[in-house]
């Protein structure tokens, strides 16, 4: 009888236990889960983009977007997740130039920012719905359960009456993917979502970009390396001369080298490891390039010419050997984020610059194109609760328009920024249209003039913004080297091959699938590549790996992203 | 011989002496490391150049953090949640303990099960919620303090004590003299717990004090939010920024060293309130841990 009742108890035991991990792992949602795209309504936008105009302009703004949305009466409860940032939400300037401009009153339920998930579902779940869930960026797959749930309303009857910008800036953006923008957000042949998103040009083309020390180029009477032999002689060359300096280097995780080598000889996505061949998806980490691209840079490495604690060493390990020499680094793979690393009003930082796109041996040359940089956000979700649907469909709408971006993410015109003069160099090239007045309210450890959000701003209008090259003096090291990027940025704009794959959408089930072989792939791929890099693998190994790779179901990771990717693109 | 027996001490003296060390140093260097960061120079830190020793001055980090009133007034929340959440566990547990503990109580086998039972079977996050819903707890103070009323493991551990520790024979006594049950237990294993208490005391105020997810979920008004939930809040400051919004600005780096000196004032702040409270309950806590491992 004991015996029973210990087996029984032991039993409920495991059985709890196991709910319990079945709930760790429902709340560890996936970020990216996703339905079918939705044709119908991705046809049906495409009809109404096209009818709209291709130009914001402010004559058609005002009879669009018609504010204030409401006289004043209308409050929403918004569910919103505050970043700790934030002095108080409730007196914030944003959220008074929001209620001043709308006439709508927002009453905060006040969210973690970094567990919003778990209040989210609280909310939800627990029948206490807000009006809208505001800035926590829904999975797609939480989104579609809560659609299915009818836990949210639909957008599909506001958009072509309402949506103007977000046919106007949004759908019109390149790095968003434009049409098939709204797959992102649509299930069951519904809009659920308000999509937003966005990202600064130079991100998309330079943000892992190796960058040089010119000084070394200089004092060596050398050229920037336009081929990955020229590269490899630049190093020889600053290690011959200046022993002591790290030649290429990086931290482990923003390890970029490997990436920009092979880079040099086909298309390389370290994110997903495809590439796109003519509407072709290719798995790149068992191909014979990459294993030359392994081979090439394991010889650099073996030679001296990389630094072997690029994959071992963190940021802070980085950042305090690159601060105890002056001018120690020769050549760095960490991408933008090398700025953590070093002073950026020191001279070490500002003397670096960008490498371009490196020839490989076999003559393949193309920019790393990420689109995935801009994510699109499921940031704006109206639920059933709301009594004000068409109301707040249009404020979500007003959040996506340029003029609210700007006092978003910047502040109030006058205070923190001014129409930029003529002839000012915008961030993203051309013209600037905003100026900064004072050093970025972002900067301030803390702020009560922005919300310090980006999940459901259009923030692409960045790259409008003044990019400083214009303000400084000619010779500041800073401006030259901004200038540099600028320059560089519009060479890279031309050496799109297309062969980036964007973030792809799929059913649920499918894209479970797909998100656990891809992690399991990518772990794989990514430290056999420090593995071979390190010598700690030989590259006689190498069909052993493939087969590995094989048996953790490639075949099937290219199949599901080839059957999205068709529904995106076909 | 006994030469050699004192010298043999000696070594297992110096060697428990040099792991000791050790051992106390390995946990003593972050906490250094932590108060180093809290008061240098943000600059420095910002650069990664802090670990050990202090580099410049600054008390720039408790400043920001103190001029937070939401903050401060979560600071106070948690002590009071603390305080009166303790005090009523104790209360609670030790009553039900010493209930559990007299074998002549009737029924005392189901009513165990009854409560193990809450040990191994959990409602789940929706159900306790809509549970909290229902009985008009969410957004108020007792929301964080009704649900964990009674630890049941802390309060098995309690009944043990109390049945292995207190000799039978002090009942029988008492009996004689003419006590009754709450006489007994006010009089005479009250005083004979305190090891217990002291324990349950520790224990409790410190899950109280790190009480975080039923605060997440159950406490969306901000005059009610305990300290933990902004500790995790400035924990998780962003410090690889936006790169988009700070290209060639140059203020990101002592942004960067501020966010640190931020969170490492805090953390300090954090461990503070228990901190104080450990060296007055440490004498018996030497005796109290050790309860759990008697199996009765």
């Amino acid at each position: 009888m004991k015996k029973n009742l210990a087996l029984a108890c032991a039993m409920s035991l495991m059985v709890s236990s196991l709910a319990g991990c079945g709930n760790a792992q429902e709340s560890a949602e996936k970020s990216q889960t996703a339905a079918p795209a939705a044709q119908t309504t991705a046809a049906a936008v495409k009809e109404t983009n096209a009818a709209a105009p291709a130009e914001t302009e402010p004559a058609v703004v005002e009879t669009k977007q018609e504010l204030p949305i409401s006289d004043g009466s209308l409050t929403l409860k918004v569910a919103y997740p505050v970043s700790a940032r934030v002095e108080d939400i409730n007196t914030n300037v944003l959220t008074n130039y929001i209620e001043e401009k709308t006439g709508i009153n927002l009453e905060f339920i006040e969210l973690n920012s970094s567990d919003a998930a778990s209040q989210v579902n609280a909310l939800m779940n627990g029948g206490n719905l807000p009006d809208i869930v505001l800035g926590y960026n829904f999975p797609y797959d939480v989104l579609c359960s809560y659609a299915d749930a009818g836990l949210i309303q639909p957008l599909d009857e506001w958009i072509d009456e309402w949506g103007y910008n977000l046919k106007n800036t949004i759908m019109q953006d390149p790095v968003l993917g434009g049409e098939s923008l709204m797959a992102y957000v649509s299930y069951d042949d519904h809009v659920w979502a308000m999509p937003s998103g966005g990202a600064l040009v130079t991100q998309v083309y330079q943000g892992d970009l190796m960058q040089i020390q010119t000084r070394y180029l200089d004092e060596l009477g050398m050229e920037k390396p336009d081929t990955l032999d020229e590269l490899r002689a630049y190093l020889e060359a600053v290690k011959e001369k200046y022993p002591n300096v790290i030649p290429m280097t990086a931290y482990y995780d923003n390890n970029h080298i490997f990436n920009n080598i092979s880079q040099a000889y086909q298309f390389t996505d370290y994110e997903t490891f495809l590439k796109a061949n003519d509407g072709q998806i290719e798995f790149i980490g068992n191909n014979e390039l990459f294993k030359e691209a392994l081979e090439y840079t394991a010889g650099m490495v073996a030679d001296g010419l990389i630094d072997p604690a690029a994959w071992t060493q963190d940021m802070n390990t980085l950042s305090t050997r690159a601060a105890q020499q002056e001018y120690g680094l020769a050549l760095t793979g960490c991408g933008s984020k090398i700025s953590s690393v070093l002073d950026m009003a020191g001279d070490e930082y500002c003397d670096l610059a960008h490498i371009g796109v490196l020839e490989g041996p076999h003559g393949y040359k193309a920019v790393q194109y990420r689109p995935s940089v801009a994510a699109i956000n499921r940031a704006m979700v109206i639920t059933s609760a709301c009594q004000y649907p068409e109301e707040a469909f249009r404020l979500f709408d007003f959040f996506l328009s340029d003029e609210f971006a700007v006092q978003a993410r910047i502040g109030t015109e006058g205070e923190q920024w001014e129409v930029a003069k003529e002839g000012v160099v915008a961030r993203g090239g051309g013209q600037a249209k905003y100026s900064l007045l004072t050093a970025q309210e972002w900067t301030q450890p803390t702020t009560n003039v922005i919300w310090r959000d980006t999940s459901f701003i259009h923030t692409s209008f960045m790259n409008d913004l003044d990019a400083g090259v214009s303000s400084g003096a000619e010779d500041d090291k800073a401006t030259i080297r901004s200038k540099r990027d600028l320059e560089l940025l519009r060479e890279l704009e031309t050496m799109n091959s297309g062969e980036g794959v964007p973030p792809l959408i799929m059913p649920v089930d499918e894209m479970t699938e797909y998100n656990e072989l891809q992690t399991l792939i990518l772990d794989n791929v990514t430290s056999n590549i420090a593995n071979f890099v390190l010598g700690n693998r030989s590259l006689d190994e190498w069909d052993k790996y493939c087969a590995e790779l094989e048996s953790m179901g490639v075949e099937r990771y290219v199949e599901l992203a080839q059957e999205a990717y068709d529904n995106l693109y076909k | 011989m006994k030469n050699k027996n004192w010298s043999s001490d000696t070594i297992f003296y110096f060697i428990n002496g040099t792991i000791l060390t050790l051992f106390t140093l390995i946990c003593v260097y972050p906490i250094l490391c932590i108060i180093s960061q809290a008061i240098s120079d943000p600059a420095q830190v910002g650069l990664g150049l802090v670990s050990f020793y202090p580099k410049g001055f600054s008390l720039e980090g408790f400043t920001r953090v103190l001029k937070d009133q939401w903050l401060i007034n979560g600071f106070k929340m948690s002590v009071l949640y603390t305080v009166i959440g303790t005090l009523l566990n104790v209360v609670l547990t030790y009553i039900t303990a010493f209930a559990l503990s007299r074998k002549e109580l009737l029924g005392r086998g189901p009513i165990q099960l009854f409560f193990a039972f809450t040990m191994w079977f959990n409602g789940g996050l929706i159900p306790n919620y809509l549970l909290m819903r229902d009985l008009e707890l969410l957004n108020t103070f007792w929301a964080l303090i009704l649900p964990t009323a009674i630890n049941v493991w802390n309060m098995i551990v309690c009944r043990t004590f109390l049945q292995n520790s207190i000799p039978e024979e002090l009942f029988d006594s008492a009996r004689v003299d003419g006590a009754g049950y709450l006489r007994y237990m006010l009089e005479i294993v009250l005083p004979l717990s305190k090891a217990i208490l002291a324990v349950l005391v520790l224990w409790y105020a410190i899950a109280h004090w790190n009480a975080y997810f039923d605060a997440l979920v159950y406490i969306t008004d901000k005059t009610l939010k305990p300290f933990s939930l902004y500790l995790r809040e400035y924990l998780v400051l962003d410090n690889a920024m936006d790169i988009a919004d700070l290209i060639g600005e140059e203020a990101r780096k002592d942004l960067q060293g501020m966010t640190e000196l931020m969170k490492n004032s805090l953390i300090l702040m954090s461990c503070l309130p228990l901190w104080i409270l450990y060296p007055f309950i440490r004498k018996y806590l030497v005796q109290g841990v050790m309860i759990g491992s008697v199996k009765g």
